[in-house]
């Protein structure tokens, strides 16, 4: 077990500055409400929820195509994109592209995610708990081979090479889960920060358990959600998360009416799905700035006919899109700057779960 | 990131934090060490540009007030031009201001012309009348084997004239040193310091009155060293073996340093401080103060300076400490466009002062307001007003995401607000500002004699790379090949990038 000690200096002067939410922000010191039990995760995996577990129902265009298609690596399509008659970057001018790509859309009816109250029409079921899902968002990309057929614990192809080279660059994501008793059913408080430092690797290139990260204490990262553990899932109904994150992955983790459902595996490890509406200007980004391996174009256009929420108020341009990722998380020892830790690591399970 | 330095950055943290650090950038101010180079003269450090990777260090040059290429002439001999007429009006001579004094390796001559002018290690310095090549050789991806005139001043690169070669900054090749010691930049010792051949690590200097603990390695002389230059060797007291002197202050290694680069040792006691052969200019009101994260360039009441460039794919993390570098001319090329009007409500340019002159890595750029803002290495610097307290990154990471539509316009701007920090507004800017169109774009210098297309190879390749995108219906482009060339966008992505300013190397 690591622990860094961190210590602000004693006379620090504070800028003569206005700033909006600054009290919320220095009074962020990433410690949970006062709780009589709070655990640590650290997030270990995190990617797009797929699920093509029937590709040639989900896609029956691409389904057709995509053997030979790789097989002769036929002929890729060249947007135009075109201002005042002269061709500019696809990638920087998304709009301007001359014809729409129109991409193949899964056609389906399964897909993970929870119901955020989207159009009765839209809605998928989610495969794992057969609910009505919202996930417009798998419903523009999931033809795409940066996405299709790669099951868990694969992730789609550019959000694999992203999240391998964020985790050893930039800070961690970490989790608390803090209730009354967490080996019972119960309301709990989730609670997602930023740590200061990287996550470590184990032997073999996973992320190691119990491991010990500090918070970072000014973190615009820090969420707070009130939940609900119930059958040994953790459910979240509502809020909203915004986690600062990098390309090569994305620019950012952003849920407006955020849902989470998530459970214990062996060991202490978590898995689960968060949904919600997601800027997916913001959210395509990653495609635009990496053109290769993926259609930025194409996900634009799909992208922007399929957004369902926050209208722009000016064009009635839907701003944001529903979606669901899915995470792993591993126990982790939390700390704060000053050295005190606020959540441990535990392998047990969340809530109660009947033993077979 | 190098899991070395991560560590060290972590303890450096703790050892700083500790013992206050404030003595850190009093040290840092209160060096002996001379300057690296007069007032108006600059240093630029000539980068290879990479697909996805970080631009990489190649060599230093001198430039001007504006970090224009200075040149030398190979005909030149000791310290006297022969360039004179049509020569002269090619090849200027740099020339000082009435007031300019000699510094270290920079001289002042006469020339027959009755004309004053800089000379160098010797060597008359010029500035070339027509279009400075571009500078930056371009890498090609997957390229193992290292182009030799990369490092060649004299090359096509580089120069515009056979027997001319852009003045390279080699202060090694005049400062004498004991066999086992080198000068290096330490960026994070704002200096050229003295470090140990064998293993790079830092050398300190501290009184001879002052007592150092054992953690304190003498940095030892043989009992055959010879004196070299400032460098001399005493005896010691305690057990009669021979330390090496610089100026007067006995030299020492430092155990708590665990990496080339690292500078534990500043914080470790307030005496010691890096032997600096040249320390490099910095400004007033700017310091290097250590936090949480590391070193960071502040202002003196600790608000964290930022820099904003143009997007650029790096694998590897724009968050590391080492792995975020912006070359030179693109810094230079994107200038203040990126942040005018509102902007500057949330990013406020570290202004200079009226009577502020460029020298070593820093410029004054003149913003379209007509106030003068302090530039390092090429970047204008900015403070972000959602940073309260000294040490805060609130700033840092956030990317500028612009999207053009069909009129040209912009259609979509996220100026890297969250939820909460103050919102910042997009300013004034353009697509025109936001996308460098050509490769290479308008980069300072002009254009790249180096820079050609990508092997219509690597085209093909990637291509062959991509997924299948299932049942798209083709377009038939207007035009194939400057569709495909106005994609070709391996350098610049849509938008902008702020980030703190790297002072690890």
């Amino acid at each position: 077990m690591r622990v860094e000690f961190f210590r602000r200096p004693a006379k620090a002067p504070v800028f003569r500055t206005a700033l909006v939410a600054a009290a919320a922000l220095t009074s962020a010191l990433g410690a949970a409400p006062a709780s009589a039990e709070t655990r640590g995760y650290v997030i270990s995996w995190f990617a797009t929820a797929t699920n093509t577990k029937d590709f040639a129902v989900d896609c029956p265009e691409t389904a057709k195509i995509a053997d030979k298609a790789v097989a002769e690596n036929g002929p890729r399509r060249r947007d135009v994109a075109l201002v005042e008659g002269k061709p500019v970057s696809a990638s920087s001018y998304p709009a301007a592209v001359q014809k729409d790509p129109a991409i193949e859309t899964i056609q389906g009816k399964y897909a993970y995610g929870f119901d955020l109250g989207g159009p009765a029409a839209n809605k998928f079921i989610d495969p794992e708990t057969q609910g009505k899902a919202d996930n417009q968002l798998w419903r523009a990309v999931g033809c795409h081979s940066n996405f299709a057929r790669r099951p868990p614990p694969e992730m789609p192809y550019s959000e694999a090479l992203g999240w391998s080279a964020l985790l050893d660059s930039a800070p961690g994501w970490v989790m608390q889960i803090s209730g009354a008793d967490l080996s019972k059913d119960g309301p709990v408080t989730v609670t997602l920060d930023r740590t200061l430092r990287h996550v470590e690797r184990d032997a073999q290139g996973g992320i190691r358990s119990n491991m010990t990260y500090t918070i970072d204490p000014v973190s615009r990262s820090h969420n707070v959600l009130s939940g609900e553990i119930k059958e040994g899932v953790l459910n979240i109904k509502s809020g909203d998360v915004y986690m600062v994150s990098d390309l090569p992955f994305y620019t950012q983790v952003d849920l407006a009416n955020t849902h989470m459902r998530m459970r214990t595996e062996e060991n202490g490890r978590i898995i689960g799905y968060w949904g919600g509406y997601t800027d997916w200007h913001a959210w395509v980004y990653l495609y635009t700035a990496r053109p290769a391996a993926s259609d930025p174009t194409g996900f634009y256009w799909a992208l922007r006919k399929l957004a369902d929420a926050d209208p722009d108020p000016a064009t009635g341009q839907n701003r944001r899109i529903s979606t669901t990722w899915r995470m792993q998380a591993i126990p982790a020892f939390l700390a704060q700057v000053d050295g005190k830790i606020v959540a441990n690591a535990s392998q047990e399970p969340l809530g109660h779960v009947e033993r077979k | 990131m190098n899991k070395i330095r991560a560590t060290y950055l972590g303890a450096l943290a703790v050892s700083i934090l500790m013992a206050g650090g404030e003595s850190y950038a009093a040290s840092l101010k209160a060096s002996p060490a001379p300057y690296a180079t007069p007032d108006k003269i600059t240093l630029v450090n000539v980068s290879k540009l990479m697909d996805d990777a970080i631009p990489q260090y190649l060599w230093r040059r001198l430039g001007d007030a504006d970090g224009k290429p200075l040149y030398t002439y190979d005909a030149d001999q000791a310290g006297s031009s022969t360039c004179y007429n049509e020569c002269a009006a090619e090849f200027a001579p740099f020339t000082p201001d009435a007031a300019a004094k000699p510094e270290g390796d920079f001289a002042i001559v006469a020339r027959r012309d009755g004309v004053r002018q800089w000379v160098y290690q010797g060597k008359p310095l010029y500035r070339y009348s027509g279009k400075d090549p571009g500078g930056e050789p371009v890498g090609q991806r997957f390229q193992l084997k290292e182009d030799p005139t990369w490092a060649d001043p004299a090359s096509v690169i580089y120069s515009p004239k056979k027997g001319w070669r852009r003045a390279s900054f080699t202060p090694e090749k005049s400062m004498p040193m004991p066999p086992d010691v080198e000068l290096t930049a330490l960026a994070v010792a704002n200096g050229f310091a003295f470090v140990k051949s064998s293993n790079q690590m830092t050398i300190y200097a501290a009184p001879a009155s002052h007592k150092l603990p054992r953690e304190w390695r003498p940095l030892r002389a043989s009992a055959l060293a010879l004196p070299a230059g400032d460098f001399s060797v005493v005896k010691r007291a305690d057990d009669g073996s021979r330390q090496w002197v610089y100026k007067q202050e006995p030299l020492y290694t430092y155990d708590g340093d665990l990496a080339p680069g690292e500078v534990a040792g500043l914080l470790a006691d307030k005496e010691a401080h890096v032997a600096l052969g040249y320390r490099n200019y910095m400004p007033a009101e700017v310091t290097i103060g250590h936090y949480l994260r590391g070193p960071l360039l502040t202002t003196t009441n600790g608000q964290t300076l930022y820099t904003q460039a143009r997007y650029q794919t790096l694998y590897g993390g724009t968050e590391t400490r080492t792995s975020y570098g912006i070359s030179y001319n693109e810094a230079k090329s994107q200038g203040t466009v990126g942040c005018d009007g509102e902007c500057t409500d949330t990013w406020k340019p570290l202004l200079a002062p009226a009577d502020a002159r460029a020298r070593g890595f820093w410029e004054v750029y003149v913003r379209p307001d007509g106030a003068k803002q302090w530039s390092f290495k090429g970047s204008p610097l900015y403070t972000y007003s959602g940073d309260a307290q000294p040490g805060d990154v609130i700033g840092n990471n956030r990317h500028v995401i612009v999207y053009g539509g069909a009129r040209g316009e912009i259609v979509y701007a996220n100026p890297g607000n969250d939820p909460k920090s103050p919102k910042a507004q997009l300013g004034k800017l353009a697509m025109a500002d936001v996308e460098d169109r050509a490769r290479g774009g308008a980069r300072a210098g002009g254009g790249q004699a180096n820079d050609a297309a990508p092997p219509a190879g690597a085209q093909a390749k990637e291509a062959a790379q991509a997924p299948a995108a299932g049942a798209a219906k083709d377009a038939a482009p207007a035009n194939g090949a400057a569709q495909a060339d106005a994609n070709r966008n391996n350098f610049h992505s849509p938008g902008f990038y702020w980030h703190t300013v790297v002072v690890v190397y």
